[in-house]
């Protein structure tokens, strides 16, 4: 709209950032992230769960230096067996004289390396199908859709359950499974958003230049899909953690001694009216970062894609 | 002189963003009697914020203000969201643009006129509503009344919705109609019929009507006085007749910039913005 | 340079068939421009569409250079016919900077040197470089048409197909991209297909032009024989009158189907 009196300048990095005539390629990129940066920081929850994320992230990295004991070798069993949360064991230790507070440290690079291979896995997957069904319609569609339908049709847990029971327990065939029973989604709103913009005039235009059909996904669908993908697996990540952990605490996800925080709410289970800590420690943990993730999720939805928003 | 229907003193409406404030109406002024007023300008003049802060209707995050907003004697910044309810539909209508997207989907049209009847006629029974509608659909030259009474929005043309929401919003016999591009979304001829309507019922009935468009030729074909807007505020003010006496040059180079069957001029001359019109 | 012989497009089956263009020929010199003129429903942009392959040709023939074109379009065809698309707020993606579109046909077809191309494509249509990293959301809708153009000339065709190019703007904003489309074809020897509903904008850029009715031709003309009021069909002259704006006096009856 015309007429409004000038803003005060910005100056120096935010000034360049947030230019209208951007001189390269990655001012232009950089502007836009810094916006989307704005406005996500104005949401005080959405900043907290960033924090939790960050949080995870840099507690999975910097373990060894956190962790004041090894999460795995057992102590004293007749003097460090489940003592209470103290000076000396901040969160207590276990029936195998481990302090939990190492192991809930160590425990999140267990829960950051399962949401990492999940989302990096089951997210291309979902994608292409979804935008491949979408934009190539017909039988292609209609086979790729009931396929997804298929897999949608399961409860996640259960069908993880019957995979890991096919494929062996172990913390690397609970990933494949996890991540087997959770692109259907992704397919969905890929496809869902593919179905909006097909028929645009850009497509059209691209079209009209002799684009091929791999081009045009990639480069002209794809990056429309990405705010709502987003949103989503950021949302999921808290779903695929309780999923990993329930896997854990069934015991076919990862395997003892590993420190992943299902499992050692199962083995906290035994202990759990006399010496609470054992399962309530890593249950917190648990909590925690999938609060973290359904608030940032939520964050990024209201940024990325503001109508569905309010 | 008899007391202007519609007064506004420097009217204004601004909208508070995360970006700052966008004024987007700043300081329009004009009287209206019993006449047609033609408010033409550009995208982003203002012309559609003004005609919506009339009614009241300036979406969420707008702010109004003026030093004077009347209707009929009405302060229509102070009223009481009764009053201006009542005044809504039943003392100052508005038609939009586009039918389909101003007319209920999931409700017939016959339906939809009865009850714009019956919001502000309390006392009317269904059987003397539905007459009205069926006289207003009449009215706008509906070649069978009946049965466009029992069609939905999405049965009927486009030029037919559009005389389906004139009939709307006249059944209550207001004294003010804004019409905001009414014609814009018809095809030519289309609208010429809508028009003549337009024309014979605001005529017929004694109403007030502001006219709002981008198309400077048709409102001044239509109206009596005509109001040129351009980046919130009003740069000129003429009787329709005298367009070709137009002074200030944003007037003059819109009413030039316009291909005509009339004449070939090549190239066309284009309008150089002087920032100074914005100020 | 392009013959259109009873062309027909037919959309959907059974109960949903719809003829959006019934029988349409016209043929057009290389370097002129032609006008195909309508209201809503006509078939004017459906017969574009059928002609870059965005519509199925039912019926009929498209002849380019002398040529059938293949179904589906080759690389050769895009490389001698584009279009510019009606809504400058749709036709580039929002998610690409300038540069990215204006490189991608480029990239598609293997010409080098694209710097130089992009910079001189912005040129041809009057924007300077401080245009080449913005996204569309930071353009006005004329400098978005600009684009657009800028888009369909990079590689140099022979044809330009214009779908309502100018309906969608400002009628300041119209002037200068007419200006600019009619300066484009005399210096490079353009040929012009343009849909409009106005008959003035197609009287201006056209010399001769169809006024379609319902999917089919009812009458071919002249801008000439536009500007001073000859018209052979009804339906024409009410077209011709109704341009010229509102008037009291007018008084006729409706042609409007209930």
């Amino acid at each position: 709209m015309a007429g409004a009196p000038p803003l005060p300048q910005p100056s120096g990095l935010q000034a360049w950032l947030l230019s209208s005539e951007p001189a390269s390629r990655w001012q232009a990129r950089l502007g836009r992230g810094y916006l989307g940066w704005r406005a996500f920081t104005k949401n005080p929850l959405a900043v907290l769960g960033l924090i939790i994320v960050l949080l995870l992230i840099l507690v999975a990295i910097f373990a060894p230096l956190i962790a004041p004991y090894s999460p795995i070798a057992g102590g004293n069993l007749r003097t460090e067996r489940l003592l209470p949360p103290s000076e000396t064991f901040w969160f207590g230790t276990d029936d195998q004289g481990r302090d939990i507070f190492s192991r809930v440290v160590y425990g999140s690079r267990v829960t950051l390396w399962v949401v990492m291979l999940v989302a990096v896995i089951a997210t291309p997957i979902g994608v292409l199908i979804g935008t491949v069904a979408g934009y190539l319609g017909g039988w292609v569609d209609t086979v790729l859709m009931r396929i997804t339908d298929i897999f949608l049709a399961f409860p996640r847990l259960i069908l993880a359950l019957a995979f890991v029971a096919a494929l062996g327990p172990g913390i690397e065939n609970a990933i494949i499974a996890i991540s087997i029973t959770s692109w259907p989604p992704y397919a969905r709103i890929a496809r869902a958003e593919t179905l909006t913009v097909r028929n645009s005039d850009f497509i059209a235009a691209v079209k009209l230049q002799g684009a091929s059909t791999p081009r045009i996904i990639l480069g002209h669908i794809i990056p429309l899909c990405i705010s709502s993908i987003i949103v989503r697996v950021t949302l999921d990540m808290a779903g695929i953690i309780l999923t990993a952990a329930g896997l854990g605490f069934l015991g076919l996800g990862a395997q003892p001694p590993m420190p992943e925080w299902g499992a050692m709410v199962a083995t906290g289970r035994n202990y759990l009216i006399d010496q609470w800590w054992v399962a309530a420690m890593p249950g917190l943990a648990i909590f925690i970062v999938s609060l973290g993730f359904n608030l940032l999720g939520d964050g990024l939805r209201d940024v990325l894609d503001p109508k569905a928003a309010k | 002189m008899t007391k202007p229907l519609l007064e506004v003193e420097d009217l204004r409406v601004r909208f508070h963003l995360r970006t700052g404030t966008v004024e987007a109406v700043r300081g329009v002024s004009f009287q209206l009697g019993r006449e047609r007023l033609g408010i033409v300008g550009e995208s982003g003049s203002g012309k559609s914020q003004t005609g919506r802060a009339i009614l009241g209707l300036t979406p969420p995050p707008g702010e109004v203000t003026a030093k004077r907003l009347t209707f009929d004697g009405i302060d229509l910044l102070t009223a009481s969201r009764r009053t201006l309810r009542h005044l809504r539909g039943g003392r100052i209508s508005m038609v939009m643009q586009d039918p389909k997207y101003s007319l209920n989907p999931v409700m017939t049209i016959g339906e939809q006129i009865i009850e714009a009847y019956q919001a502000h006629a309390k006392s009317a029974g269904r059987g003397e509503a539905r007459d009205r509608a069926l006289a207003m659909l009449e009215a706008v030259k509906m070649r069978n009344p009946e049965r466009v009474f029992s069609l939905y929005p999405h049965e009927v043309s486009g030029g037919m919705g559009q005389r389906a929401m004139i009939a709307m919003m006249l059944v209550t016999e207001p004294d003010l109609l804004i019409a905001d591009e009414p014609t814009s979304a018809l095809d030519v001829t289309v609208s010429m019929e809508v028009l003549r309507i337009l024309d014979e019922l605001v005529s017929e009935r004694g109403m007030s009507l502001i006219f709002i468009s981008h198309d400077l030729k048709l409102v001044s074909s239509f109206c009596d006085r005509v109001l040129v807007m351009y980046a919130g505020r009003v740069v000129e003010e003429l009787e329709a007749k005298h367009l070709r006496e137009a002074k200030h040059p944003y007037t003059q180079g819109l009413m030039r910039c316009l291909p005509t069957l009339a004449d070939d001029v090549r190239p066309l001359p284009t309008l150089n913005r002087d920032p100074a019109w914005a100020l | 340079m392009l013959d259109i012989q009873n062309l027909k497009v037919v959309y959907g089956t059974g109960p949903l068939r719809v003829e959006a263009v019934k029988d349409v020929s016209f043929h057009v010199e290389a370097g002129a421009s032609y006008g195909l003129v309508g209201e809503s429903g006509s078939g004017k942009s459906t017969v574009l569409r059928a002609i870059c392959g965005l519509a199925p040709i039912s019926a009929g023939r498209v002849l380019v250079d002398g040529q059938a074109v293949k179904t589906p379009r080759d690389k050769a065809f895009y490389r001698t016919v584009q279009m510019v698309f009606q809504d400058p707020y749709a036709s580039l993606h929002p998610r690409h900077t300038v540069d990215r579109t204006l490189s991608e046909p480029l990239a598609i077809h293997g010409e080098k040197d694209a710097e130089a191309r992009i910079l001189q494509a912005l040129r041809e249509v009057g924007l300077g470089p401080s245009f080449r990293f913005r996204y569309p959301h930071q353009l006005s809708g004329g400098q978005r048409q600009r684009i657009a153009i800028a888009r369909a000339l990079i590689l140099r065709p022979k044809v330009l197909l214009l779908d309502e190019p100018t309906s969608a703007l400002d009628a300041s904003v119209q002037a200068e991209i007419l200006n600019l489309l009619d300066e484009l074809r005399r210096k490079m020897g353009l040929t012009y297909i343009l849909v409009s509903h106005d008959l003035a904008v197609v009287a201006h850029l056209c010399d001769r032009l169809l006024v379609m009715r319902h999917g089919e031709g009812v009458e071919e003309t002249t801008a000439a024989a536009l500007r001073s009021g000859q018209a052979s069909s009804s339906y024409t002259r009410e077209l011709i009158e109704a341009s010229r704006g509102f008037s009291r006096d007018a008084v006729k009856a409706t042609t409007v189907a209930s």
